[in-house]
């Protein structure tokens, strides 16, 4: 097998495996209230910053074993973006439950321009970076070349796989999943049998916000590199992935995740690495008109 | 709840709210404003994090007064009850305002002999979104579709300008009207398959669109200059040029009508043809929203199941709608590259997609005067305030989160044409 | 009967969703200029029948025909078809079914003259209520955008008469007075009276009326009775309707078929069902074994 094929392979697969955490964001939002968390791309990139920040901080109170490093990121930036995505619910979408169908669309488009700035202004507008945490990497000789697979790369694909594992959990297996699944189907059946859908929803905000973290954990470690404009473009493409697995599908966004990244990667190793963002972008086009509920997705019947 | 309950303000609460506000503040606004990274380390910033916290336990504290007091419920209770706002006007109404439209017409006729170039340039530049946004007004506030990638077409326009001069040597006249028919067929062509889903998918095709259009104008640098840029050519009128020397023998608009060599004059040319083109894109806009395919959109807007079961396609009057508008912004793009000189991608980022729809939102839906007023109150006004370009931005944003909140169809009120009632005519 | 006197046949209806059967096997005739009435008890798949006529669901199986204005009309065909093998060796099929796959739609079943209202009203809320009329008459007023901009001698015409037409209909509904409300300010008799008379604006020879009744007091009823009656004595429309109150059902019907499960259970004139113990049976939810 040809090694750059293989090499691409896995590149795609630890990139898909966050744009699944991050899809799942927009999937399960757009299961519960209907409506594209356009800001939830934002959010992913607010969660780099507290990355990048935790990680300052611990090293500045002496802490430099990776266990605790990442452990202490990990919690200090899912807690804070999970109130993020608790406020940004409760500010910008609550309030309009009831209005029409395109206020909260431009209201999240509004709280995407807000989270933009307010990370520009606060932090300025250069790029902003994290040391290596997790140094070499895992060589394999294939055929006329090799593959590398770093240490962190293995770590994020681990990561990914216990969050989306926990979560798949939780909504499975537990009351608040349960809860989360009754409304989902019918909001007002299900506050009829007694769930606060109000607090289910903003539950649904704060796990989509806590699954960005970790995704903005993992990319920040993997790239190193990042800026405020950073969620604009990563957000589309896991809106992509979770409308090619299917929206309001947990297994779908994953799976689109994984295979958009293994899709995009094999473009930008293959053809042309300027043109990998049009590619996604393109796929979602066609997606949406050749195969608009994805592939896990159940086929829309308007209600008449 | 009765009023006698009401009276008594619980301020005790209203504690408790601007404390609890304070400590999610507190949570948020602490890391990311409160410790600025500087590559691997970072610095401390704790005044300007009590200041926000302070400032948002302030508001929260008020509003949570605001709110208890029977104003403020009655606020509260607004929120309730959807598709207010909305009025018939009767059948012989006609507005006190009417003297304004002659008046800005002799404004506008007088404006370029008064004005220095800076004013007729900012001008010029809130023309030019007055144009985008009425372009805009016809997809989002008619239709009610969310065109996320507007400045697309824009862009089409106005690439289409610079590239149709340097490789086919088309001049402004020639590429007005093939730039309108160009972005329109871009809007055809994107949104006749796009259209006939769910109406929320479009948003974010039309998002990625946007972007798609932008990164090839950004990489394909043997054609389109790449982040460089393209020069435009200055309009001529009936082949006269606007320099102080025609190129190649040509004789300068100046010199043929033996006026004194004006540097300003190219842009009182741009302003005049972009004003009769304002005036007529209004105009037809304003028959549009009384002729068929007018109402069809706002029907589409309100109910399209309803509107197919009345034989509408509803996918070809959406379509019409998001044409229309794109060759609007088509034509405001070439208007642009003539008054920039040279275009570049930058001029077509996300953000200018946002700030067309934050003049839509502010103006109204649907509204066209408002339209009109929020594109030169949200061009002008930066201009004014330099020193908060900074915050543009981020009071865009908050402008369209509280816009939706408290008035989602606008600052004016949305008045629909009355009808003189009549004897009906059996079929 | 005979065949030209069927203005809309259904044969083998069949609808699924996922593996949920809404309806496995319904044929109905619906004869020209009568009342028709389709009953049965909740969840018994009328509004599916409906939503299938008119063109809102694809059918999974079987054939609906519209026999009126001279031609007949194949609804499930107008909707698009999945392409066949066959169609790729012959052209002409391969561009009807593209055609209707990229046009076609709910919208050229309305086209064809068959209107309906709906059981949750679906008004365009913030339009006054003639605009709602107005925009029902789309397929019949002059759409050219040159004349609509220029205002046209020939444009103000149509436009004239739209509203001539549109005011007929207000007065059969007696909505005159509301001409100029917001269709979303009208009380819900109103409502339900104004949705029809948006029904009728599109010129249809067959209206489908879904629980038009639904909701108003015995008065009102009474009047739209008549007003049923109306659309078919004077107006040459054929009324297929669904209801739930049976005193209106039975004193109005020229043919009523009863629905249960999916399955046409038993038809016939109102005396014909008032006694036909397996409607009796569904309506009470006594066992079939039971009965027989």
């Amino acid at each position: 097998m040809d090694g750059i094929f293989l090499q691409q392979m896995i590149n795609g697969l630890t990139l898909g495996s966050v744009y699944g955490l991050i899809a799942i964001g927009y999937t399960m939002v757009y299961g519960i209230i209907g409506m594209i968390n356009f800001a939830h791309g934002e959010v992913y990139m607010i969660s780099a910053y507290l990355a990048a920040i935790s990680l300052a901080l611990l090293a500045y109170f002496g802490i430099e074993s990776f266990p605790l490093l990442i452990l202490g990121t990990l919690i200090f930036t899912i807690v804070v973006t999970a109130v993020y995505g608790w406020t940004i619910e409760r500010i910008a979408y609550k309030p309009l439950r009831n209005s029409t169908r395109l206020a909260p669309l431009i209201s999240a488009i509004g709280i995407s321009l807000i989270l933009q700035n307010y990370a520009q202004i606060s932090q300025g507008a250069q790029q902003q970076g994290v040391p290596t945490l997790l140094e070499g990497a895992w060589r394999m000789e294939v055929g006329n070349g090799f593959v590398q697979i770093t240490y962190t790369k293995i770590f994020i694909l681990v990561a990914a796989f216990v969050g989306m594992a926990f979560l798949t959990y939780v909504i499975k297996f537990t009351k608040l999943g349960r809860m989360c699944r009754a409304t989902q189907q019918d909001r007002k059946m299900a506050s009829i049998l007694g769930i606060n859908t109000d607090r289910v929803i903003s539950y649904v905000f704060i796990i989509g916000a806590a699954m960005a973290a970790l995704a903005g954990v993992l990319i920040t470690m993997n790239y190193g590199t990042f800026d405020f404009y950073a969620g604009f473009v990563i957000g589309i493409k896991a809106f992509t992935a979770a409308v090619l697995g299917g929206i309001g599908s947990l297994p779908g966004a994953m799976l689109g995740g994984i295979i958009l990244g293994i899709a995009e990667s094999q473009f930008s190793g293959l053809v042309n690495s300027d043109y990998k963002d049009v590619f996604s972008f393109s796929l979602l086009v066609l997606i949406l008109i050749f195969r608009p509920q994805g592939l896990l997705g159940r086929p829309l019947v308007a209600k008449v | 709840m009765s009023a006698a309950n009401n009276n008594t303000i619980d301020i005790k609460k209203s504690f408790v709210d601007a404390i609890l506000a304070g400590l999610i503040s507190l949570i948020v606004f602490g890391p990311i404003v409160g410790v600025v990274l500087q590559g691997y380390s970072f610095n401390m910033e704790p005044m300007r994090v009590a200041w926000l916290v302070g400032i948002v336990m302030v508001g929260r504290f008020f509003l949570s007064l605001f709110l208890q007091t029977e104003k403020g419920l009655s606020v509260l209770q607004g929120f309730e009850r959807p598709g207010s706002g909305v009025h018939v006007l009767p059948p012989d109404y006609k507005s006190r305002l009417r003297w304004v439209i002659p008046l800005v017409i002799v404004l506008a006729i007088i404006f370029p002999f008064m004005a220095n170039k800076y004013v007729l340039t900012v001008v010029i530049l809130g023309l030019i979104y007055v144009l985008l946004g009425l372009g805009l007004n016809i997809v989002v506030g008619l239709a009610g579709l969310l065109d996320l990638g507007y400045v697309a077409f824009y862009a089409i326009g106005a690439y289409g300008m610079a590239l149709g001069y340097h490789y086919l040597g088309l001049g402004f006249w020639t590429v007005l009207p093939l730039a309108a028919v160009a972005a329109g067929l871009a809007g055809c062509i994107l949104g006749f398959p796009v259209l006939r889903m769910h109406g929320d998918y479009l948003a974010i095709v039309t998002l990625g669109f946007g972007e798609i259009i932008r990164l090839i104008l950004n990489n394909w640098l043997s054609f389109t200059g790449g982040p460089n840029g393209m020069p435009v050519p200055s309009p001529t009128f009936m082949g006269l040029e606007f320099g102080r020397r025609a190129k190649e023998g040509g004789v300068p608009f100046h010199e043929f009508f033996g006026l004194d060599y004006n540097p300003d004059l190219k842009f009182i040319f741009i302003y005049t043809v972009l004003f009769l083109v304002v005036l007529a894109v209004l105009y037809i806009k304003h028959r549009l929203t009384r002729m068929p395919v007018g109402r069809a959109w706002e029907a589409l807007r309100e109910d399209e199941i309803a509107c197919r079961a009345m034989g509408l396609n509803h996918v070809l009057v959406k379509l019409s709608a998001f044409t229309l508008g794109a060759s609007t912004a088509g034509l405001a793009g070439v208007f642009f590259a003539s008054y920039q000189g040279f275009v570049n991608p930058s001029s077509f980022t996300f953000f200018e997609s946002a700030l067309i729809l934050a003049i839509v939102v502010l103006g109204g839906m649907g509204s066209t005067v408002g339209v009109v007023i929020a594109a030169f109150v949200l061009t002008v006004a930066p201009e004014l305030l330099r020193s908060f370009s900074e915050y543009r931005v981020l009071l865009f944003g908050i402008l369209m989160v509280l816009m939706m909140i408290w008035r989602p169809r606008g600052l004016i009120r949305i008045s629909r044409t009355g009808v003189t009632p009549r004897k009906g005519v059996a079929p | 009967m005979n065949e030209e006197e069927i203005i809309l046949s259904v044969d083998n209806l069949m609808m699924h969703f996922g593996g949920i059967k809404a309806l496995s096997d319904v044929s109905l005739k619906v004869k020209r200029n009568s009342i028709f009435a389709l009953i049965g008890p909740n969840g018994a798949g009328k509004t599916t029948v409906f939503n299938c006529l008119t063109g809102f669901y694809k059918a999974t199986g079987g054939h609906i025909e519209l026999n009126m204005r001279g031609t007949t009309t194949n609804v499930i065909k107008m909707l698009g078809e999945p392409f066949r093998v066959t169609d790729f060796f012959s052209p002409k099929r391969f561009g009807s079914r593209l055609y209707y796959k990229m046009f076609g739609g709910t919208h050229l079943i309305n086209r064809a003259g068959l209107a309906r209202t709906f059981q949750n009203i679906r008004l365009f809320r913030e339009m006054s209520v003639i605009e709602n009329l107005l925009v029902a008459q789309h397929m019949w007023v002059n759409r050219n955008l040159l004349a609509g901009v220029l205002n046209t001698k020939g444009y103000r015409k149509a436009e004239s008469d739209a509203l001539d037409h549109a005011f007929y209909w207000l007065e059969v509904v007696d909505l005159v007075d509301c001409a100029n409300r917001l269709a979303g300010e009208l009380s819900y008799g109103q409502q339900r009276r104004l949705e029809i008379a948006r029904a009728m604006c599109t010129r249809p020879k067959i209206i489908c009326l879904d629980e038009p009744a639904a909701g108003l007091n015995p008065q009102e009823t009474e009047a739209l009775s008549a007003m049923i009656r109306h659309l078919r004595d004077d107006h040459d429309i054929t009324v297929v309707l669904i209801e739930h109150d049976m005193g209106m059902v039975m004193s109005i019907s020229d043919h009523i078929v009863v629905l249960d499960h999916g399955n046409v259970i038993a038809e016939g004139g109102p005396e014909q069902i008032r006694h036909d113990p397996k409607v009796i049976a569904a309506y009470l939810g006594a066992d079939e074994e039971e009965l027989v």
